[in-house]
């Protein structure tokens, strides 16, 4: 069942060594020193990528806040990438957005149109999106609030540079899900990626990994709040039953990773 | 209230001197509870009409699919999913069945095997865990609310707990004694684990960035 009418191919882009904000769900997430005015060089070069790669293999951007990293880093690299391929390129998110909104003081809406121009065709959703605060507040409490999150959402819709929502599959969460799912219906989407929690590497290792018939239920939930958007299943490695249960409650493809540029 | 899916370990034996003491040994770590297959040439793979008749008090036939013949008591009945219609030619041994244990052809996909379970009768049906698998397990158990579980190995009981959760089904330890069966639970996990340095007593509400 890895065929191209249920598997999307993708090649995952990490551009960051390591974030600063601890999120407790991210292996990025480590305490990085500051250097002192040392240079240090970018995490990820134009050179690590393929030169061409097949059109149907979609391109994902994952940043992560460093403090080595402007904001133009982010643009040549997704400019780069579009020269070489027509696929789409999911790009950063709105936690990347803010950071930078912030740190440079630069219009979101001209931010946005920079990424678009440069060649993302949808903003990511970002590491772990649940757009309830306390969940937030306990797992990641230097992200930027739900509200914040919807809001840099709403303004890349705005300019025409749809999101992606997202849906962490994680027991802790399950209560909040309909709130979640509440809140994206208030921002146009390009579509929905669900991802069930991953642990290693992180500082919920003890967490147990959510059960195939968790995620159908969310997968079911999803569908029922957005009837008619895509519906996407990235991370786990599922064999032909466990894809076939997923696609059977409304999932419409699963994204599977094929290659890999990490720092 | 839901039908308990009930873990019932199994052992399988040669019958013979050597067999006793495994036979002890695997009740005693299980709760003095348990399955015990005794293998033997009368009943496998082809079974006469005169094997069906009890082959001792407090023991079942366990037999392996095609049978040939007639039959007079209970008999556990071991049947690959694609043979389930020709079961259904054979009305009267239906009747008889103590289990339906459901085994699954390689390559059959999810689809047709939950088409074929259409087939049978629901309340005797067990599905066989090692042919089976166990992600195509968990799915079947939300279609089929009184299936039971054959052969799930002790290092896999996890699995049917976590299962078990799922459909809101009590775990029960048991077997066929007729003892009372023994309920299993998973051990509760906080609601949102913290480690130290990351708890959430050690952080601001929200850190502002400027």
């Amino acid at each position: 069942m890895t065929d191209l009418q249920h598997s999307i191919p993708v090649m995952t882009v990490t551009t960051t060594r390591a974030c600063w904000m601890r999120c407790a769900f991210c292996d990025l997430s480590q305490f990085v020193a500051l250097k002192g005015g040392a240079h240090i060089p970018p995490a990820v070069t134009v050179q690590q990528f393929p030169d061409l790669w097949p059109d149907e293999q979609w391109v994902k951007i994952r940043g992560g806040l460093s403090v080595s990293e402007r904001f133009e880093y982010f643009t040549h690299l997704v400019q780069a990438l579009r020269q070489r391929t027509a696929s789409p390129i999911e790009a950063y998110s709105a936690v990347e957005l803010e950071y930078h909104h912030r740190v440079s003081q630069r219009p979101l809406h001209e931010m946005v149109r920079y990424l678009q121009y440069a060649g993302a065709s949808t903003l990511g959703p970002g590491g772990g999106e649940w757009l309830s605060d306390p969940v937030r507040n306990q797992l990641s409490p230097h992200r930027l609030s739900a509200q914040r999150w919807l809001e840099i959402a709403q303004i890349a819709a705005q300019e025409g540079l749809l999101p992606a929502g997202e849906v962490v599959v994680a027991p802790f969460a399950e209560d909040s899900l309909r709130e979640h799912l509440q809140m994206l219906k208030e921002v146009p989407l390009a579509h929905i990626e669900i991802k069930p929690l991953r642990v290693a590497k992180t500082a919920l290792t003890m967490v147990e990994p959510p059960h195939l018939l968790a995620l159908a239920d969310v997968v079911s939930t999803t569908r029922e709040h957005f009837p008619s958007l895509p519906i996407y299943l990235s991370g786990p490695d599922l064999n032909d039953d466990s894809r076939w249960v997923l696609l059977d409650r409304g999932l419409t493809k699963f994204l599977d990773p094929v290659t890999e540029v990490c720092p | 209230m839901s039908t308990p899916l009930f873990w019932i370990p199994r052992l399988t034996v040669d019958s013979g001197h050597s067999a006793t003491s495994a036979v002890t040994r695997f009740l005693r770590w299980h709760h003095g509870r348990g399955h015990v297959v005794i293998l033997g040439d009368d009943v496998h793979p082809q079974t006469s009409s005169q094997a069906f008749s009890q082959p001792r008090a407090g023991q079942v036939w366990h037999a392996n699919w095609p049978i040939t013949g007639d039959h007079d008591g209970p008999v556990d009945l071991v049947v690959p999913a694609d043979q389930l219609l020709a079961l259904r030619a054979k009305p009267k041994f239906i009747r008889h069945l103590r289990r339906l244990i459901v085994t699954r052809p390689p390559a059959l996909p999810l689809p047709e095997l939950e088409r074929l379970l259409m087939a049978v009768p629901q309340e005797s049906l067990y599905l066989d865990w090692s042919s089976i698998g166990h992600e195509a397990i968990a799915y079947l158990l939300t279609k089929y609310a009184t299936a039971q579980v054959e052969g799930v190995p002790d290092d896999a009981l996890h699995l049917i707990l976590a299962i078990a959760d799922h459909i809101h089904r009590p775990a029960m330890l048991s077997d066929f004694s007729g003892r009372a069966p023994v309920l299993l639970g998973k051990v509760a996990m906080p609601a949102i684990p913290t480690v130290s340095g990351l708890s959430p007593r050690n952080l601001p509400a929200r850190h502002q960035w400027l």
